[in-house]
């Protein structure tokens, strides 16, 4: 059992979404960076979409009560281990007792905390990712609290080891450039708005949350304004509403939209986004369906290659 | 007809406004369920559009290759069927604490509260999607005299069981939410059900009727 001695500013429980329900309103949520979560998962041995800890910005402690196997990824933290400073990306055995501490941010927005087996909190609708709005999933549909005690099984390893290799946790994120496809709607946009869009770097609002983040910078005039019928929206989505300033949607989106759709974050680059806070900056750049699909194939086949990797070591570690 | 790729994965297919819109839609999305279990994640219709999940695995070729097999699925004859509704009664209590703002619609139609509520309860209104949030029925049909503006501030939150006009189009609130529509009652009736498959009360295709009942007499 993972203790939540203090949650931080906003800690939750997500796996990799809840999907099949969108006809039903319900939104996909799950991790916000899911290649970080899926990574965390792979080093202590889980399946990528295993339930984990999103921990946003710090000052979150959790103390493990069994012997267990973690891994921390995603945003680039200051851990702690019982007052020991810690490098994320590798698996860390504890025996029960032990401080997990996420004492400061260097860069990124959300950590990942895996624990072997994963985090056994019951599914709802196939999924055990928070979905806030809705109350449902994770810790009784809400973010952690003090106090607050998530079960895991106990993995039996109690030597206090820690394994010589990591893995590389920020390759993938620290970047300002997000590549967008063209939306369905660019047209709307004339010439000197798209350059303006793609030209000046925007700034995330403090009004941004895991549902979408709003964009400070160049407000963008649609030359049409015929009212749009709601159609599908998904996560890396960017609207434009009739004020002018994109939001682009991210886990917690809504199933459909009905303001102009500018652009879309392609998939490779939706952790960029999830590990901007607000204040942070970002610059759009179009790229084609074609290019997209081809760096998503190449990221797949650097996640098996990981993934592969991991295993060898983990075997070579169980030796 | 016209289709687009919104994401890597995400494709998209919008008819044109007709009479039979709302059948076709229902046997194009049907017909992609059944034949390409294989490849979707899952599908999501609006009122004029699918949208189709695609696995993240399946290969670039085959991903360029399905569109077009979709198309001429959405190009096959719509099957004529008499539309059998399932007609959901949903009991509300209108005005009041529950409907703030009944008065303000009753006042931009020219007509007293009453009026609005024999109204809002003379029509059996299809739901032609779910959608914005868990179980929300988007539904069509609103006598036009009771057609009301948004609110120019959306409230900060509005309760569940909400039943709100915005336009010429009605709704209930499924979970508490902020929202921009007038609300005029609601209904302790539970539209968004986690626990039970399908979670949702309501289906697109179905049909619902509002029932204006007194305080108390809601279970009645």
């Amino acid at each position: 059992m993972l203790e939540v001695i203090h949650p931080g500013p906003f800690t939750t429980i997500q796996d990799l979404g809840r999907s099949g329900f969108q006809r039903y309103g319900v939104s996909v949520t799950g991790a916000m960076d899911p290649q970080a979560s899926s990574l965390a998962n792979l080093i202590v041995g889980n399946e990528p979409q295993d339930a984990v800890l999103e921990i946003t910005f710090t000052g979150a402690k959790f103390q493990f009560h069994q012997p267990t196997l973690f891994a921390v990824t995603g945003a680039d933290m200051l851990i702690q281990l019982d007052g020991i400073e810690l490098k994320g990306g590798r698996p860390i055995s504890v025996s029960g007792g032990e401080v997990l501490h996420f004492v400061n941010l260097r860069a990124g927005c959300r950590g990942y905390l895996a624990v072997h087996g994963g985090l056994e909190v019951p599914e709802v609708m196939g999924s055990r990712s928070t979905f806030l709005r809705a109350g449902i999933g994770g810790l009784e549909g809400r973010a952690l609290r003090k106090g607050d005690k998530i079960p895991y099984a106990p993995c039996g390893q109690d030597k206090q080891a820690l394994a010589d290799w990591h893995v590389p946790t920020d390759l993938w994120w620290k970047k300002e450039k997000v590549r967008v496809l063209k939306g369905p709607e660019v047209n709307r946009f004339d010439s000197e708005q798209l350059d303006k869009f793609t030209s000046e770097p925007y700034t995330i609002s403090p009004q941004s949350d895991r549902m979408g983040y709003r964009l400070q910078g160049t407000l963008l005039k649609s030359q049409d304004a015929t009212e749009l019928v709601s159609e599908p929206v998904t996560f890396g989505t960017i609207q434009v509403p009739s004020g002018g300033e994109p939001i682009v949607l991210m886990a917690d989106r809504q199933t459909t939209g009905g303001y102009p759709r500018i652009g879309q974050v392609i998939q490779v680059d939706l952790p960029i986004l999830a590990q901007k806070k607000p204040g942070d900056r970002v610059q759009f750049e179009f790229v084609s369906l074609e290019e997209a699909r081809k760096l998503a194939a190449a990221f797949r086949q650097w996640q098996q290659d990981i993934k592969t990797s991991i295993e060898v070591r983990r075997r070579q570690d169980a030796q | 007809m016209h289709s687009f790729w919104l994401s890597e994965t995400c494709w998209i297919l919008r008819l044109e406004e007709a009479a039979d819109t709302e059948q076709r839609l229902r046997q194009i999305e049907t017909a992609i369920q059944q034949e390409f279990s294989e490849e979707i994640v899952e599908t999501v219709s609006t009122t004029q559009s699918i949208g189709v999940y695609i696995k993240p695995c399946i290969s670039t070729k085959k991903l360029e290759e399905l569109p077009e097999l979709w198309r001429q699925l959405a190009n096959r004859k719509v099957v004529e069927q008499e539309v059998v509704r399932n007609v959901i009664q949903i009991p509300v209590v209108y005005g009041g604490e529950e409907g703030p703002d009944l008065e303000i619609v009753a006042e931009h139609a020219g007509l007293t509260p009453q009026e609005v509520i024999e109204l809002h309860t003379s029509v059996i209104y299809p739901v032609r999607m779910i959608g914005f949030a868990p179980g929300f029925p988007y539904l069509s049909g609103l006598p036009e005299a009771i057609h009301a503006p948004r609110k120019t501030t959306p409230r900060s939150s509005i309760p569940a069981g909400s039943v709100g006009i915005a336009g010429g189009q009605t709704g209930v609130y499924s979970i508490s939410t902020p929202g921009g529509w007038q609300i005029i009652g609601r209904t302790t009736t539970e539209l968004f059900l986690p626990d039970q498959q399908p979670p949702s009360l309501a289906q697109a295709g179905d049909a619902i009727q509002f029932v204006a009942v007194e305080r108390g007499e809601e279970d009645a």
